[in-house]
């Protein structure tokens, strides 16, 4: 009698795991939304190739990297075309199929218009692949960006939707990389196809693990010949984050911010990976179940809303690469007096953020652990993303 | 155990899913677009509210009245008439223990004021107190005092009536009497201004009541009452407001219609709704007396706050009061201008930024040492309705506004824009503008609109809207001005008219602000026939700006927005193109694309090019330049702006037109014909390069900086050919036509083949001559064609009749 019972029970658990399972599996293009991402991608089969093994990812679902026999590689980033790396030295091989774009390793003179990337270029000491970009000194905050730009070594050829064609043309570029962003400009990848040049493009953003970002660097050690580097790097990151394995989340709320010139207040999505990264630190996220209709990564709302929200956050941490006027309690309260009464602000539990965090997409380990830092200290030191706001 | 194992499978299960959407997040440097959350709009006000909340509210004086003739009963002086009108379902009772009105009424003995049983409130978040300490029963239903623990509920609507509160200072609360059904719902809406916007919050309130509640002796008289007459005593009676300007007003006392910033700074409003100051002129000096509704300012200071800081205390503009109000007295400049100034708080010891303006218009005269604070303040009789924010993206309607003010503004220390002649002879008003365009940004903004034009003290300003909220900040005019209140991004700003303005915008929409530069150029025809136009009416109707045809060659020239028609040329025998020249050596040739071919294109609207195209999330579409020159090579006709070498045109024009600007000489020629015409006109240095039609190496062209191109017009095809063939035809031509407006370089069909006569194929040189400035030597090249071209034919006659 009992088993009868149990049965049904046991059928609906295994039902709902295995939904569960079938639904992360569903990494997905994310935009556009394909229906045909439910099985993971699977190795090109290419004339004359023979494949040897899918490597292995710990994070990310939105690339795969397949290799092969003498050095070859394919990467696929779930779009319609896929990139076949040609070691040096080595033949194209011959009847490639159409989805595939060739791309000579080590692609040189790269014409980067994807800032997450840049700095994953200088952590596997391959910026002097970079040879253009589309942002200009001042709107990177990426150091080694501003270097090469400062030193020649990089050049500025245009913003992403009105490239230079002709700088790249003449730099002979081998290699374009964009962002998402270039899906609204199409007209722009088409020109570059035209002009025979292969457009990788990086679509971290849609990694929902924020080291699976990170492990982007994978994906350009295959396409700058530097691997091994790309891998040490990747392993460092994965060890700092180690430290918060056991880590019990400590419960506490954290709200991160910021107050727009009409006085509207700008959160994360709840899926953002800002939201994400305050989960793995060992926090809370104080917006859970934000978000935005559309699925955009931020949400506006007025005062009042935010209030309630975020008055009695254990934390706050406003940000600053949007908004750096606010460097002190004082400027926080000058945009509202409201501010006083947040229970972060009277346990003196206010921080804010420097730079711009979204291009240090090489760091992100560190970031979160900077928030673990001041969820579990009073008086964090040495954080390298997070100041203290007095 | 069993259950918690399935609470937590299903709760796993349904985190699964969360997952997905999180996979198809968009990427952080999202639309231009912007994202506006639903969250609950009920929400909390706290005590303190914005940093501009200096003043301590109180509330306009209340208005409760009764009525006095029709009550049969008119016992023992109880009503009083107060200064405000009345509504009638309120009343006011100076007595505070029951009145029996009706005598020997079994009803009328349970009139009277109580403690209510229980009073409950739902509704708001709880973080304000709403208490009922009485009730009052009389023959015209119950009355109840609602007192809310926070002194910035200023007024309420009751049933679509509204209510002002009386605000107690001291112990921090608003008052309302308001009329209530006992033992039943009743919603109220009640409006905070604790935050920088006022807000509207809705309750539901339940007072309980019997005949046998306790009795209560609170007071339904609220504090502040008029002072007695219901006419202004200072305004005798036929007195008409002048109509003055500043120069026509005679020394005197005059009370003056004023206006300010209203942010946290109002000027009590009338009985009649409208504000004023008393302005004392004498021997050319204006001195101005005005009272503000709150008390919150000690000091004022003509001038901006950084001049206030600096100047000493001696130089403030000190408070006095004046019938419980706070009045200020001071020298202004000049009238009809807005003028800055500074208000002092007293309880945060800092200045704040206002504007004020006083104006000379329908003044009114009256007594010397006239009071600035109305008599009786202002009560609406129409019911308010709770404002609904603008949630969706469609472009907002205009304001009910009186002037448009610029918007708050600092100067810009990088100098980005300059300072804008912003002067016209314009008078005062609200104008129509013949068009309004702009150009530039990277392609991502779907459109800037005009929604007002105002002149005001000789200088005008344009209201603009942009096609997106996320813009806060803009540079114009050598300042930095904010964005006015929320929705669609809006800035007043002052405009040079018939000119180019540069502005340069910043958006917040991405993960880091970007400043991006756009043009503008607000157009009035005729400035000395302008037309005025009611305050609520529109700038533009959205027209275009020019009468360019997409669907035919005009036999006129087409007007065209700030450039003047000089000439047509003659063109004698050719069907397909059409000449117009306009001032500053600009040219206009407009190239059929359709006559005399198979290729077909639907007939375009005539304001197609202004009009703003919405998604199926009611967003606005955004163009970008490519696309914009893209869609307008699909049409029967197209138009080329030849634009000379230093020439500057109205913005906005690329939206209508190709523009091909000068010099071009580093021509791309796929068409034997084309470098056949620029031969004949000895400029063949023009072409950089040559190549062939039916395939374009874009490496090439772009390496040798092409900035025009020449194809031939076997790419269009012709009558006879079948649909299979057009359609492939179509293709590759806008494919073309795609690749080049991507690069930014013009294209021209060449279609002199397709021109019926020899006379008329010749005659397409003039076409070159347009383009490279040279239709004087096209000109006479086409003669001495002509001239061959008749003798042959003649030749030919002769020939045949010889025959």
């Amino acid at each position: 009698m009992r088993n009868k019972r149990r049965l049904p029970l046991l059928v609906l658990i295994v039902l709902c795991m295995t939904a569960m399972l079938m639904c992360t599996a569903c990494g997905g293009s994310g935009d556009g939304g394909s229906t045909e991402d439910t099985k993971k991608a699977e190795a090109p089969k290419i004339d004359g190739l023979t494949f040897t093994e899918r490597v292995d990812l710990d994070y990310a679902q939105e690339f795969d990297i397949f290799k092969y026999e003498d050095g070859y590689a394919v990467i696929d980033t779930h779009e319609d075309k896929k990139f076949l790396l040609v070691p040096k030295g080595k033949d194209v091989p011959e009847n490639l199929d159409d989805s595939l774009v060739v791309v000579n390793e080590p692609a040189d003179n790269i014409y980067l218009a994807a800032t997450a990337s840049m700095s994953l270029f200088d952590a596997m000491g391959a910026m002097d692949h970079v040879t253009m970009t589309s942002v200009n000194a001042n709107g990177w905050s990426v150091d080694a960006a501003v270097k090469a730009l400062k030193s020649g070594k990089m050049q500025y050829a245009g913003k992403y939707n009105e490239p230079d064609y002709e700088m790249i043309l003449d730099n002979n570029c081998e290699l374009v990389v964009e962002s998402t962003m270039i899906y609204h400009n199409p007209e722009v990848k088409e020109m570059f196809e035209e002009l025979g040049l292969p457009v990788f493009v990086d679509r971290s953003s849609y990694e929902s693990n924020p080291l699976g970002r990170t492990e982007w660097i994978k994906a350009y050690g295959v396409l700058t010949g530097k691997e091994k580097e790309a891998n040490e790097f990747f392993e460092k990151q994965k060890k700092v984050i180690k430290q918060l394995d056991d880590m019990e989340n400590t419960g506490k709320t954290v709200a991160f911010f910021y107050v727009t010139t009409d006085g509207k207040v700008v959160v994360r999505s709840s899926h953002d990976y800002v939201s994400t990264m305050i989960k793995m630190a060992g926090g809370k996220y104080a917006f859970e179940g934000i978000e935005d209709e559309s699925g955009k990564a931020s949400v506006s709302m007025t005062m009042e809303s935010f209030y309630e929200a975020a008055v009695d956050a254990d934390y706050i941490v406003y940000n600053g690469s949007i908004d750096n006027t606010v460097k002190s309690l004082k400027d926080l309260y000058a945009k509202d007096e409201i501010f006083k009464k947040f229970k972060a602000v009277k346990e003196g539990h206010c921080y804010m953020t420097g730079n711009s965090m979204y291009q240090r997409t090489d760091v992100i380990s560190n970031m979160i652990m900077d928030f673990n830092k001041i969820l579990t200290k009073e008086n964090p030191g040495d954080m390298e993303f997070l100041t203290k706001m007095k | 155990m069993k259950k918690k194992f399935i609470a937590l499978a299903l709760a796993f299960c349904l985190a699964g899913t969360q997952a997905i959407p999180a996979l198809a997040l968009g990427d952080n440097e999202s639309l231009v677009g912007d994202a506006t959350v639903k969250a609950s709009e009920e929400s909390v006000v706290s005590e303190n509210g914005s940093q501009l909340d200096a003043e301590k509210a109180n509330g306009d004086s209340v208005t409760t009245e009764n009525k006095t003739a029709e009550d049969q009963n008119a016992s023992s002086g109880v009503e009083t008439v107060t200064g405000a009108t009345t509504k009638p379902d309120t009343n006011t009772d100076t007595s505070t223990g029951a009145d029996s009105d009706n005598k020997g009424d079994a009803a009328a003995e349970a009139y009277g004021v109580y403690k209510p049983d229980s009073f409950t409130v739902t509704g708001g978040t709880g973080k304000v107190k709403i208490t009922c300490p009485a009730v009052k029963n009389s023959k015209d239903g119950f009355l109840a005092k609602v007192v809310f623990s926070s002194k910035y509920y200023k007024k309420m609507a009751v049933n679509g009536v509204e209510y002002q509160a009386s605000v107690n200072e001291g112990a921090k609360t608003s008052t309302f009497i308001i009329p209530i059904k006992v033992n039943e719902d009743n919603t109220i809406v009640a409006t905070t201004y604790a935050m920088s916007e006022p807000h509207d919050i809705e309750y539901v309130i339940k007072a309980t009541w019997t005949a046998n509640s306790e009795k209560s002796d609170e007071s339904f008289q609220l504090p502040g009452e008029g002072t007695g007459s219901d006419k202004d005593p200072s305004e005798k009676p036929g007195d008409k407001p002048q109509d003055t300007t500043q120069d026509k007003l005679a020394d005197g006392t005059y009370k003056v219609i004023s206006d300010t910033d209203n942010r946290m700074f109002y000027i009590p409003l009338d009985a009649k709704g409208k504000k004023y100051t008393i302005l004392k002129k004498k021997n050319g000096k204006l001195q101005i007396t005005m009272a503000l509704t709150g008390t919150g300012y000690d000091a004022l200071y003509l001038g901006t706050i950084e001049e206030a800081d600096k100047a000493s205390k001696d130089k403030w503009i000190k408070y006095s009061v004046d019938q419980k109000h706070y009045v200020y007295t001071f020298e202004i400049p000049t009238l009809d201008t807005e003028l800055q100034m500074a208000a002092h708080s007293s309880a945060r010891d800092r200045w704040y930024q206002h504007t004020v303006i006083f104006k000379s218009a329908e003044a009114i005269k009256v007594k010397e040492g006239t009071s600035a604070v109305p008599a009786e303040s202002y009560n609406p009789s129409k019911p308010s309705i709770p404002t609904i924010p603008n949630v969706n993206n469609k472009p907002s309607k205009p304001k009910d506004n009186k002037v448009e003010k610029p918007s708050k503004s600092h100067k810009d220390t990088n100098r980005e824009t300059s300072a804008v002649n912003s002067s016209t002879g314009l008078k005062d008003g609200v104008y129509a503008l013949d068009s309004f365009s702009w150009s530039g940004g990277s392609g991502r903004l779907a459109y800037i609109q005009c929604t007002k034009l105002t002149v005001s003290g000789g200088q005008a300003y344009a209201t603009i809207e942009f096609g997106s909220s996320s813009y806060d900040l803009l540079k114009a005019n050598g300042r930095v001005y904010s964005k006015s209140g929320s929705g669609m991004s809006t800035f007043t700003i002052p405009v040079q008219l018939n000119a180019n303005n540069t502005i340069v915008g910043r958006t917040v929409a991405m993960s880091q602000p970007h400043w991006i530069s756009y043009t503008i150029y607000p157009y009035i025809a005729d400035t000395g026939n302008a037309k005025t136009i009611s305050k609520d009416g529109k700038a533009t109707d959205g027209k275009a700006m020019s009468t360019v045809s997409n669907n035919k060659l005009t036999k006129k020239a087409p007007e065209i927005a700030g450039l003047k028609y000089v000439s047509t040329t003659k063109v004698k025998n050719a069907k397909n193109f059409k000449i117009f020249n306009y001032e500053k050596g600009v040219t206009l040739i407009q190239i059929s694309m359709t006559k005399n071919s198979a290729l077909k294109y639907k007939k375009k609207d005539k304001d197609e090019a202004e009009k703003v195209e919405y998604d199926d999330d009611g967003k606005p579409i955004a163009k970008s330049a490519g696309e914009i020159t893209e869609e307008l090579y699909h049409s029967k006709v197209v138009n080329y702006l030849i634009v000379p070498k230093g020439v500057e045109v109205p913005a906005g024009l690329e939206k209508e037109m190709v523009i091909i600007q000068r010099p071009v000489n580093k021509t791309y020629t796929a068409s034997k014909a084309a470098v056949n015409f620029i031969e004949d006109l000895d400029i063949s240095k023009k072409i950089a390069a040559k190549g062939k039609h039916e395939e374009t190496d874009y490496k090439e062209i772009i390496k040798n900086k092409i900035n025009l191109a020449f194809f031939s017009g076997k790419m269009i095809p012709e009558k006879d050919c079948d649909k299979k063939e057009v359609k492939e035809l179509k293709a590759e031509l806008e494919k073309v036509e795609k690749r080049f407006a991507t690069l930014g370089i013009p294209l021209i069909i060449d279609r002199s083949a397709a021109e019926k006569d020899e006379l008329g194929k010749a005659e397409w040189v003039k076409v070159y001559g347009a383009v490279y400035g040279c239709q004087k030597k096209a000109k006479e090249v086409y003669s001495d064609e002509a001239k061959e071209i008749e003798q042959k034919l003649d030749k030919e006659e002769a020939d045949k009749n010889e025959k």
